[in-house]
């Protein structure tokens, strides 16, 4: 009796494991399709994004490192500067001012524009991985259930197979991204406590 | 890295996402570095607050009750516990006097908060490194002044050996960002401040002489600070929310 309650809680554990895996590989391939969606809408700026992803992943970690660091200071203008921003820590913004006729409305959003700029690798990065992880789930998709087996069938037969590779291929496929996700994310955590 | 040391690190991770600050800061001039070798970080944070607050009238009379330990030959305060504890008692005192209010008592409180906030790093910096956090006696000094027809010093001083480089200092990436945050600030009165939690609460106060149509460019300054704050803030939150989606979650 004991026996059999030490199972079903043992099954039950496995259960909820397996479940919450199960979720995390839907929210993996919800988070492939709404790639694929932007992908459809600007073509031409996700394959720039893609093109440049192993420098911007670079930038982005360099700015982190940076921010974590001695702080990411950004000046306007470069020589005598007037304002100066800097950024510590995950994000505690620092601004200081010269206060004076000279600090104009075209210095201030000159100003902010470097300092979006500056910024701007962080969101590129993750915009570039999610493109990069949409592009390879419906090359996946796509070549799994065109891959089918038995030409001779009927078509609703081989498109419901077609359809079914495509599925399992997309489900395996984000599986592995998770598991590459789980990976990148345990060396980031061990990178960054360094900094 | 052990579970508990990835806890704990993710905790802090998410407790610097829990709350912005976004500060404003009018000031003479501006510099163009970055904040330097923690030891010189210090000798800069100390000395700026000393030397506000003897321009403010809190300290009238430093070389009668400054411990040695907190200063060298020169009068500088020393980038140590000492220097702090002694900035810490002169900024108390001076919040008790009436003649410092508004932007004045703000500046004397921030003193005993960031020196307060800063002497457990400081004082494992000193543990590690003595020599360089002036717990050390510098002997030529000494033995220069032994030398004269003075005689013996009456007082030893604490000074740092700037001929030997700085050594490699250790910090964890909050005491790098408190010390970071401390150092930008300074002893420069900040015009506006906003902080916003995650709870939605965003608070912004603002020093009472900055409010008036001359200071209209300073208040749209801050205003796009923040917005820059949040939107990076919602950007990093995103991040670090799948980070910590694929490490911890199992449900």
């Amino acid at each position: 009796m004991v026996r059999l309650r030490r199972i079903r809680q043992l099954a039950k554990s496995a259960a909820r494991w397996l479940a919450g895996h199960v979720r995390g590989v839907l929210r993996s391939l919800g988070r492939g399709v709404e790639g694929l969606l932007l992908f459809a809408l600007h073509p031409l700026e996700s394959i720039g994004l893609l093109a440049t992803f192993p420098v911007l992943a670079w930038r982005a970690r360099a700015l982190i490192s940076e921010a974590c660091g001695p702080g990411l200071i950004i000046l306007t203008p470069d020589e005598a500067p007037l304002l100066r921003t800097a950024v510590t820590g995950l994000g505690d913004f620092t601004t200081s001012i010269v206060h004076g006729p000279s600090v104009t409305p075209g210095v201030v959003s000159n100003h902010f524009t470097r300092v979006r700029e500056r910024l701007n690798p962080l969101q590129q990065a993750l915009e570039a991985a999610l493109r990069l992880h949409a592009l390879l789930l419906a090359t996946c998709t796509l070549l799994a259930a065109l891959e089918t087996s038995d030409t001779t069938a009927s078509l609703p037969f081989r498109l419901v197979e077609g359809f079914l590779r495509g599925l399992a291929a997309s489900l395996l496929w984000s599986l592995a991204f998770r598991i590459f996700a789980w990976l990148l994310a345990r060396w980031a955590f061990a990178r960054l406590r360094e900094l | 890295m052990k579970v508990r040391d990835k806890a704990r690190w993710g905790k802090d991770l998410v407790e610097d996402l829990l709350q912005r600050k976004v500060d404003t800061i009018v000031t003479d001039g501006i510099t163009g570095r970055p904040m330097p070798h923690p030891v010189t970080a210090l000798l800069d944070i100390n000395n700026s607050y000393f030397r506000k607050l003897k321009r403010l009238g809190v300290i009238d009379n430093a070389a009668a009750d400054c411990p040695p330990e907190a200063h060298d030959v020169r009068g500088w305060l020393m980038p140590n516990v000492a220097a702090q504890q002694w900035l810490v008692g002169k900024a108390l005192e001076g919040l008790h006097n009436p003649a410092v209010k508004g932007a004045d008592a703000c500046l004397v409180q921030r003193v005993v908060a960031t020196c307060t906030a800063l002497m457990p790093i400081v004082a494992r910096l000193e543990k590690e490194h003595p020599k360089t956090f002036g717990s050390g006696l510098r002997e030529a000094e000494v033995a220069e002044s032994m030398s004269t027809a003075q005689g013996p010093p009456t007082r030893m001083y604490y000074s740092i050996d700037w001929s030997e480089p700085l050594p490699d200092i250790e910090l964890e990436r909050q005491e790098r960002a408190a010390l970071s945050k401390a150092w930008e600030l300074g002893s420069d009165t900040v015009a506006l401040q906003t902080v916003a939690m995650l709870d939605g609460d965003i608070i912004t106060r603002v020093s009472e002489q900055y409010t008036g149509d001359a200071f209209a460019t300073v208040r749209q300054i801050h205003k796009e600070s923040v917005n820059l704050s949040l939107s990076t803030w919602e950007l990093l939150a995103k991040g670090v929310g799948s980070i910590v989606d694929a490490l911890f979650s199992r449900k």
